[in-house]
């Protein structure tokens, strides 16, 4: 058989090479290649070129140094819009940093707050350091001392009792008598 | 519109185009620092920039594109700022010289750089960017049938280049 006669057009079979030929033509180089030695030749020509241009070496440590500082100019992966679930979707630039300007200082406030109540409870509850002057009791257990004098300058007496709010106060006009004394 | 990059994304997109990339951009420069470079320029560019429409549909095809330009503008400074002749970074005309050097990859290097422009972006993106060749055409913004003709005398040189330092 003559390969020459029926050989492709050297660009077909280049294309044929990249996988660039479709249907018929694909098949017609395929069935060519079966019985020409010349273009099969031509194919390992070819395939030993691409792989020596495979050769070429990387750079493995630039490649790691240069995603690491890349890396550093991009936002984090966890996005704030969390109902959006496509990860190109999420963010526009300067978003992120507007979250952050916004919540940081919400939260120095809430923060603020909390501690400037526990500090005025702390005060109210502890006794005074100095002992000069103890705090007064809480208003249940507070003792009221009623001082009532009659129209007649009558002697000074005293009601003595526990506060209670519910209670109707008693008001003793007069000397006690005896019984209400022992009372 | 366009999008900001997230870093799983981005790392995912670095570590899959970058072999490639790089190995592009050393076929175009000749130089391996120029070529770190010329590539880490073009992913910070997808990172300040973000994500236009092309590059969310094909990322591969808008980074070869971003560092094929690249290369260019800067050889085209190296001539202007040049005050020698003009001459590729690897002397193509010292086949002694190259043949004593003992990686096979810098012989494919320095025989890329003997090939025309045109002929030497058609085979680097085809072989390194493994781009299709309508995908080639649409980068170099020629006919499918020039990257056709233009790959094959590309390869046909290379081989003659190859075979005449061996």
């Amino acid at each position: 058989m003559n390969e020459s006669k029926n050989c492709p057009d050297p660009q077909e079979l280049n294309a044929f090479f990249d996988g660039e030929l479709s249907g018929d033509t694909r098949q017609q180089v395929s069935l060519h290649l079966e019985c020409c030695e010349s273009c099969r030749d031509q194919l390992q020509v070819w395939e030993g070129l691409s792989q020596s241009l495979g050769l070429l070496e990387i750079d493995a440590s630039g490649k790691d140094r240069v995603l690491a500082s890349l890396l550093l100019q991009l936002p984090e992966s966890q996005p704030p819009n969390r109902g959006s679930s496509d990860p190109d979707k999420a963010l526009r630039p300067g978003s992120e940093k507007h979250y952050i300007r916004v919540s940081m200082p919400a939260a120095a406030a809430v923060l603020l707050l909390l501690a400037g109540s526990l500090f005025f409870n702390l005060y109210a509850v502890l006794p005074s350091r100095t002992g000069d002057t103890p705090p007064p009791p809480p208003l249940e257990t507070q003792e009221t001392y009623l001082q009532e004098t009659t129209d007649s300058g009558a002697p000074i007496f005293h009601v003595s009792e526990r506060f209670n709010p519910k209670k109707k106060p008693l008001i003793y006009v007069g000397e006690p008598t005896q019984r209400e004394a022992r009372q | 519109m366009k999008v900001m990059l997230k870093k799983g994304r981005f790392r995912q997109i670095y570590l899959t185009e970058f072999d490639d990339l790089y190995r592009y951009a050393l076929a175009l420069s000749g130089d391996p620092e120029t070529a770190l470079e010329t590539v880490q320029e073009a992913f910070f560019r997808l990172c300040r920039n973000g994500f236009g429409a092309s590059a969310v549909r094909q990322p591969r095809r808008w980074l070869f594109r971003v560092v094929r330009n690249l290369v260019i503008d800067g050889q085209r400074l190296q001539r202007r700022f040049s005050s020698l002749e003009e001459t590729p970074l690897l002397d193509p005309g010292s086949p002694e010289t190259h043949f004593e050097k003992r990686r096979s990859g810098e012989r494919v290097v320095a025989a890329l750089a003997t090939l025309p422009e045109r002929q030497r972006d058609c085979i680097t993106l085809r072989e390194f960017g493994d781009l299709s060749y309508r995908e080639i055409a649409g980068v170099l913004e020629i006919s499918i049938d020039q990257v056709k003709v233009q790959l094959y005398r590309a390869r046909q040189a290379l081989r003659n280049q190859l075979e005449e330092w061996q």
